[in-house]
């Protein structure tokens, strides 16, 4: 008996097309349950990570996304030994898979990473090997939690003036730190179809606004930071 | 110029990477995926910060010559 991969939640009657393939080619399947439908691939193991099988998971959750459904898509790997296992947790939790399709509804995701290309290229000292006493230590490790703190507030600060500009044309924002020094912060925010030229425009102003960052925007995504 | 659908690829890919690997809702309770002993949640976190700096270092080249 094959197992069952998960790739996205659908709103109930969303079903895919005839045809339609996903990880190692296996035909992407929907079952009903509670209010709404899961697609998924019979499988008979948990597939490996790699690049081809991460493109054929989001291809399938793409397919899903439709102008009338908006799929809650799944993280990469979820597989059940059976289909009654899948289906039996997703009962468990319907509510909040419910809740979070309404969520989605009639949105989709946008990625913004904000760059500060003119950014200190050396970065805060760490304590050095050859520091010769704790307090030498402890002052470099004070140095590094400043600098941080320092960069997250930039960042919020960034995000807050961004969410500012683009007013109600984002439906809800989800914040990252940043993770190198030349990045600010990476934003994904959730938006409504209808207000997707709203949104570009508004992170044109945003640009205006900033015109010492760069902003690297990326999507329309399948809404994956709003999922849960 | 030549460089930009690359590093347009690039950057979708590692968004792409780490949307998949590391967002969308988890239905098992929790999902470790890892190579090598090495989780690959950090793995696309990690092409991801490539491809930031990768962005700023050829934003810092000069512009090509009669451009």
């Amino acid at each position: 008996m094959s197992g069952a991969y998960l790739y996205c939640l659908a709103p109930a009657g969303s079903v895919p097309p005839a045809g339609l393939v996903g990880i190692e080619d296996a035909p992407v399947e929907a079952v009903a349950v509670a209010t709404f439908t899961a697609w998924y691939s019979r499988l008979d193991a948990r597939p490996e990570p790699s690049i081809e099988r991460i493109r054929r998971h989001n291809q399938v959750v793409e397919v899903a996304l439709t102008e009338d459904a908006t799929p809650v898509p799944a993280r990469f790997g979820q597989w059940f030994a059976t289909l009654a296992a899948l289906a039996e947790k997703l009962r468990a939790g319907a509510a909040a898979h419910e809740e979070s399709l309404r969520r989605v509804a009639g949105a989709v995701e946008f990625g913004l990473r904000v760059v500060d290309v003119e950014a200190p290229t050396s970065p805060v000292p760490t304590p050095a090997p050859q520091a010769t006493t704790g307090r030498a230590y402890l002052e470099a490790l004070a140095a590094r939690a400043a600098a941080d703190r320092s960069r997250d507030q930039r960042g919020q600060e960034i995000a807050a003036g961004i969410a500012a500009i683009l007013g109600s044309a984002v439906r809800q924002q989800r914040i990252d730190r940043a993770r190198s020094r030349h990045e600010v912060v990476g934003i994904a925010h959730l938006v409504a179809r209808r207000d997707v030229e709203s949104y570009r425009a508004g992170v044109a102003a945003a640009r205006r606004r900033y015109p010492e960052l760069r902003f690297l925007l990326s999507g329309p995504w399948p809404p994956y930071s709003f999922a849960a | 110029m030549e460089n930009e659908p690359t590093l347009h690829e690039e950057l979708t890919l590692a968004e792409l990477v780490n949307r998949v690997l590391d967002r969308g809702v988890v239905i098992t309770g929790e999902v470790t995926i890892s190579v090598a002993g090495v989780d690959l949640v950090f793995l696309g976190l990690d092409l991801l910060l490539t491809s930031v700096e990768t962005a700023v270092q050829r934003k810092r080249l000069p512009p090509p010559e009669g451009g």
